[in-house]
Parts: C-alpha cells; sequence; structure tokens
C-alpha cells in the first residue's frame, strides 16, 4: 500500500504528541527506519517539512519573517511577537528577524499566508494614492 | 309694208341668210365660246365662294385658336405660378429643415466638444495631482530618510502596532 507524504507526517506526528519527552529519539529513530525499509527515505524532507506545518497547525504556532529598516530591541521585538499572536489567534508566534533599509521604518511581518504591512514605505505609498485621487 | 321694205332697199333673202349667219355664229358661239366661259366663270364663282366660306371657316378656326391659346397662355400662367408657390413653399420648409439639423449638428457639436474638454480636464487634473502627490511624497521620503533614527522608528513601530491592533 502506498503511503503518501501526509499520511506520514499526520502518523508521525501522533506517535510523537503521545510519547515522552525522552521517547522523542527513538521514535525518530524507527520512523527513520521504516522509510528505509520502505525505500522511501528520499521523501523524508517534505515529510520533516509537512510535520512541521502539522506540529504548529495543532500548536497554534505561527511562523514567518519580521522585516524593519534598522535593527529593532528586544522589547519592540516582544511585542511585535505578541501583537502577531493577539492578531491571528495563535498561542505562540516565531518570527526570523531581517533588515531592510528600502521599507524606510516601522516593521513587515511576511507569514505563509498573511502579511502585516507597517511600514513606512507602504504608508508613505497609500499617501500617495489618496492624494492622487 | 312692201313700200317700207322698198324705200329701205331691204332684201329679205339677204335678210334670212343673215340671220341664218348669225344663227350659226350664234350656236358656234354659244357651243365652243359663252358656255365654257360660263361655265368658268361659275366654277371661278364657286371657287371664290368657297375660298370665302373657308376663309371664314380659318377666321373663326384662328380666332378660336387664338382663344385657345390664350387660355393654355393663362392656365400656364397660373400653372407657373402655382408651381412656383408650392417650390417656394417646399424650398421654406427644405430651409427649416436644413436649419433644425444643423442647429442640431452644432448642439451635438457643441455638447461633444464639452464632454471632451471636461474629459481632458479630468486628466489634466489627475496628472497635476499624481505629479504633486509624487512630489510630495518623494519630498517626505527624502526628509524621513534623513531624520528618522532608531528611537524614533522605533516609536514607529509601536505607534502602527497600537493601530493595527485597534482596526
Amino acid at each position: 500500500m502506498k503511503v503518501t507524504i501526509k499520511q506520514y507526517a499526520q502518523g508521525l506526528y501522533e506517535v510523537v504528541s503521545k510519547a515522552e519527552d525522552g521517547d522523542f529519539k527513538v521514535v525518530l529513530k524507527n520512523f527513520v527506519k521504516i522509510l528505509a525499509m520502505r525505500n522511501e527515505l528520499r521523501k523524508i524532507d517534505k515529510i520533516m517539512e509537512e510535520f512541521g506545518n502539522l506540529w504548529n497547525k495543532e500548536r497554534g504556532i505561527v511562523e514567518g519573517e519580521l522585516v524593519s529598516a534598522r535593527k529593532l530591541s528586544a522589547e519592540v521585538v516582544m511585542l511585535l511577537h505578541e501583537q502577531v499572536v493577539i492578531l491571528l489567534k495563535a498561542k505562540e508566534a516565531k518570527l526570523e528577524q531581517s533588515v531592510d533599509k528600502d521599507i524606510l521604518g516601522g516593521f513587515v511581518v511576511r507569514l505563509d499566508d498573511a502579511v502585516i504591512d507597517g511600514s513606512l514605505k507602504t504608508q508613505l505609498v497609500n499617501l500617495k494614492n489618496k492624494l492622487a485621487i | 309694208m312692201g313700200e317700207v321694205i322698198s324705200t329701205f332697199h331691204v332684201d329679205v333673202r339677204l335678210l334670212i341668210a343673215q340671220a341664218v349667219n348669225f344663227a350659226i355664229v350664234f350656236v358656234v358661239l354659244y357651243y365652243f365660246g359663252i358656255r365654257p366661259l360660263l361655265k368658268i366663270l361659275t366654277e371661278r364663282s364657286k371657287k371664290i365662294a368657297d375660298s370665302l366660306k373657308n376663309s371664314e371657316k380659318i377666321e373663326k378656326e384662328l380666332a378660336h385658336t387664338q382663344k385657345k391659346r390664350e387660355e393654355i397662355v393663362k392656365q400656364a400662367k397660373q400653372d407657373a405660378i402655382a408651381i412656383i408657390a408650392d417650390m417656394e413653399a417646399q424650398g421654406e420648409t427644405r430651409k427649416k429643415e436644413i436649419l433644425v439639423k444643423a442647429k442640431a449638428e452644432i448642439e451635438k457639436i457643441v455638447s461633444k466638444t464639452k464632454d471632451d474638454l471636461e474629459i481632458e480636464k479630468k486628466i489634466m487634473l489627475k496628472h497635476v495631482k499624481e505629479e504633486a502627490a509624487e512630489m510630495v511624497v518623494g519630498a517626505m521620503e527624502k526628509i524621513l530618510n534623513k531624520k528618522m533614527n532608531s528611537d524614533s522608528d522605533e516609536a514607529f513601530v509601536k505607534k502602527t502596532m497600537q493601530e493595527i491592533g485597534k482596526s
């Protein structure tokens, strides 16, 4: 019987979520063995990606990118994380920080299926559009 | 009687002979001269009479023709007057039609020109607004680039977060 990537990821998630903290390694080792037996080790990257998505979804974790024009202080970054959690009704936000001078100021949060744009550049563009009407 | 005849030397036989001669000459003249002449004269008289008759007839016909001609000319004049009046009326109607049409055309052109001007005005205004907006935002961008620092940026981030949270 052929098992899809999604089914592998779902199975792994169910086993991992029921396992004790110390059993994670054993579970993963067994899972890799099963893949090797079925000659499907080449699918492991995609399975782990799907597993990560499933893990985040089930635990209310959102992952994305936080772009700012300058490096932000830890306090502001934490506030942004909290704000993203509130806005997306998630439990946790994992944002990777990066700097892009082109946005002039403010921030942009890019998630898989959403963008929170609080950049100065976008606000200026919006202002320009309003003035041009 | 005998005395008279002898007095005047009248020869009875000569008289008779002359009478016979006269009769012969008369007969010959009558048949070959007078009679054809009378015939010719009669025919001529008849011809003249006919000619006169024809002349009267021709005169009458001429008069009739003249009258008829006058009537035709009169009728023609009346017809011509009617045609001219009709033509004038038609011309007047056509003139009115052309005027109405021309007026409508002019109104249409004026309306179109107004619309075109309005569109051009709107386009021009839009361009002006766009250019003004471009200039204003460009200037703001330059100023913000110079004036913005970490503190003001963080303050802006916090303010923006609050606004996003409210909306």
